[in-house]
């Protein structure tokens, strides 16, 4: 049993093997990825995938008008330039998109970044491509990415590695242990909603940086009923309640759980690749994308960009992203 | 919700191959067969069959054979058995209907769960046992393919928002046309399909579109069907047979990219279901692979999409399995 599926207008569906073998052990029976494509029919295909919370819509376009999570960065003219390319971006496994996750209050096996990135090649089995001019990917997304091109090398031309590390750092896994531990508490009690909400609070915390959030938030508190409140949780609270309403606690516990154990062998990483990192991502720190740098065998270029958004700079940093873009893809 | 005793009974109408392999299945759940019938007789132990050696006369010859056998209208066997669950698994055939229909209602009268196999009493039952008193007590999983819980579990709100029906359930057709789409004749697909054992003696309901139609009115009854209203008619859908498709279209189509499917379609009016095959575009979600089947449900937002894998005599009976497991663990499926 899983969550139910409903494909909107534009979303495609691959059917994957009727039995897929997960890393960990376990496998998906009658598993379903929902993807979807913009672009030429017959353009060089670019992969697109973001973050957790990030999806297979990835711009607006025609047959899908409203907007995707990486606005700015993709369509006609822009870095990747959706006249010249055919953009490719899926749901994850496990997540709250369309592809097969978890329904409510129903267990579901491990999902590691390897077995995205071999949903990926069923994918592109399906639609008959050999070989995919780039894949970028930005946090998760670059994870898998990385699992991609030691997997499976030939079949990425090039690849653009994101705020993606080879394996998750200590103190992030801290976070999101703590995070996991709000929402497996939430459930217990019978507040799996609002405990996502909370972790997800959390989690913005770490997406960026305490020079932002000063920035934007660092006027006095307000005292009422012998309560103090914070400027900074109005926002807190507004994120964490939009992504309750799309997520279940169980979808997040699972794509939770996969970033921390990702761990790739960046020696097998045999893909000519460009690392984009931010300075003050405390998510993926420099010294992580530095450390992964010098162990990828086919490293083309090693970008980094200070920014006061943190891990979320690749969601931000328009310019400074877009240029790196238009590197990896000229 | 009144609260359901736990089944621990089970009656078997139908010891063939998926009977069987139910059967084979069943002694890994918290149940006892009582009871087995075929045609000819049932034999009945209420304190538990060698369920082995019962099948191993079967192998030979009819159940009426079998000592202390009762050759009596299974109807009655239902009744005189009494058994917790009645397990139909008898194939479908259209002649047998009626005598389908008839018993799982004489289970139900009884008190009992029944888990369905084959799809012709439901395209005539599905309002009267998925809706009304008989809510959560007919289990449909394997007659739909494996999609049978999933249907049952939004049923409340697929009859309130659905408004079309998209099903390929239909294997057979699907393996001709991939054969096809790989340079095969229309007849060497048929004969690929026999090879890989998905023909039944008679195959003729699915050449012709009968069996698409079937689960077309069966489904159409769940999701917009009436109590007390007769459902259409499966054989006045219109219906296409695979024996007439053009292979270079097929071919064509493919080397551009698309596919082809056996898709039955029909709306909430009830009066424009029909049975055809149509060109797919790559990521449609009703392309699937030849080992499952797809059952959508059009709604205002988006294509409900249900896949199943019970294809085959194996995984039917995993699926009957799964209906029983459900209703052994007083966990019936339930709108």
């Amino acid at each position: 049993m899983s969550a139910l599926i409903t494909l909107p207008p534009g979303a495609l569906l691959c059917h994957l093997p009727a039995r897929f073998p997960l890393a960990r052990g376990k496998a998906l029976e009658g598993a379903v990825l929902a993807f979807e494509r913009q672009g030429p029919a017959h353009a060089p295909v670019v992969v697109v995938l973001g973050g957790i919370s990030a999806g297979r819509h990835v711009s607006a376009h025609a047959a899908v008008p409203g907007p995707g999570w990486w606005e700015g960065f993709v369509g006609p003219g822009l870095a990747i330039d959706t006249s010249r390319y055919q953009v490719l971006g899926f749901d994850w496994l496990g997540g709250c998109g369309n592809s097969t996750a978890p329904g409510a209050g129903e267990s579901f096996p491990f999902v590691a970044t390897e077995d995205q990135a071999r949903a990926l090649c069923c994918l592109l089995d399906a639609l008959a491509i050999d070989r995919v001019h780039a894949f970028v990917g930005s946090s998760y997304g670059g994870m898998v990415g990385l699992q991609l091109a030691a997997l499976a090398p030939s079949r990425v031309q090039r690849l653009a590695a994101i705020a993606a590390p080879q394996r998750s750092c200590a103190q992030a896994s801290a976070w999101r242990a703590v995070q996991r531990g709000i929402v497996e508490l939430g459930q217990r009690h019978g507040a799996g909603a609002e405990a996502l909400a909370l972790a997800r609070a959390l989690a913005m915390t770490t997406y960026r940086t305490p020079v932002e959030l000063q920035r934007r938030f660092g006027g006095a508190p307000s005292f009422a009923n012998d309560r103090v409140r914070f400027p900074v949780q109005d926002w807190l609270e507004a994120r964490g309640a939009r992504f309750a309403e799309d997520w279940l606690p169980e979808q997040f516990l699972c794509l939770c759980n996969s970033i921390d154990a990702h761990e790739v062998n960046a020696a097998r990483v045999g893909t000519p690749t460009w690392l984009l990192g931010f300075g003050g991502d405390q998510l993926v720190p420099l010294s992580q994308v530095r450390e992964l740098a010098a162990a990828l065998p086919q490293l083309r270029a090693f970008r980094e960009v200070a920014s006061c958004y943190g891990h979320d700079a690749f969601l931000k940093e328009h310019r400074a992203v877009s240029a790196f873009l238009r590197e990896v893809l000229s | 919700m009144a609260c359901t005793p736990q089944p621990r009974t089970v009656h078997l109408i139908g010891p063939g191959q998926v009977g069987r392999a139910f059967l084979r299945r069943a002694v890994a759940l918290p149940v006892s067969v009582v009871a087995i019938s075929d045609s000819t007789a049932t034999v009945f132990d209420n304190r538990g069959l060698d369920v082995e050696a019962v099948l191993a006369h079967k192998a030979g010859q009819p159940l009426a054979s079998w000592p202390r056998a009762e050759a009596i209208p299974t109807e009655l066997a239902i009744a005189v058995v009494g058994a917790d669950v009645v397990v139909d698994a008898t194939p479908t055939d259209a002649r047998g209907t009626a005598a389908a229909v008839e018993r799982g209602r004489a289970a139900l009268r009884n008190g009992a769960f029944l888990g369905l196999c084959a799809k012709n009493a439901l395209a005539v039952a599905a309002p009267e046992w998925l809706l009304g008193s008989n809510r959560g007590r007919v289990g449909i999983d394997a007659v739909l393919g494996g999609t049978g819980h999933k249907l049952v579990r939004e049923l409340d709100e697929l009859r309130r928002d659905c408004r079309g029906l998209c099903l390929v359930g239909n294997v057979t057709t699907t393996v001709i046309v991939q054969a096809i789409e790989r340079g095969a004749s229309v007849e060497q697909g048929i004969e690929e399909a026999r090879a890989r054992g998905l023909l039944e003696a008679d195959p003729t309901c699915d050449f012709d579109g009968s069996d698409a139609a079937t689960k077309l009115v069966a489904v159409w009854g769940a999701v917009f069907g009436e109590c007390g209203r007769p459902l259409p008619a499966a054989g006045e859908v219109f219906r296409e047979d695979v024996r007439r498709l053009d292979a270079q279209l097929l071919q064509a189509r493919a080397r551009r990219g698309a596919t082809t499917r056996l898709v039955a379609r029909g709306s909430a009016t009830g009066n424009d279901l029909r049975v055809q095959f149509e060109e797919l575009a790559a990521g449609s979600p009703l392309a699937a692979p030849p080992d499952r089947v797809v059952y959508g449900y059009e709604l205002e937002h988006g294509l409900r999409v249900h896949t199943g894998l019970a294809v085959g005599y194996e995984r039917t009976a995993e699926a009957l399995l799964n209906d029983v497991a459900m209703a052994a663990a007083g966990k019936a499926v339930r709108p």
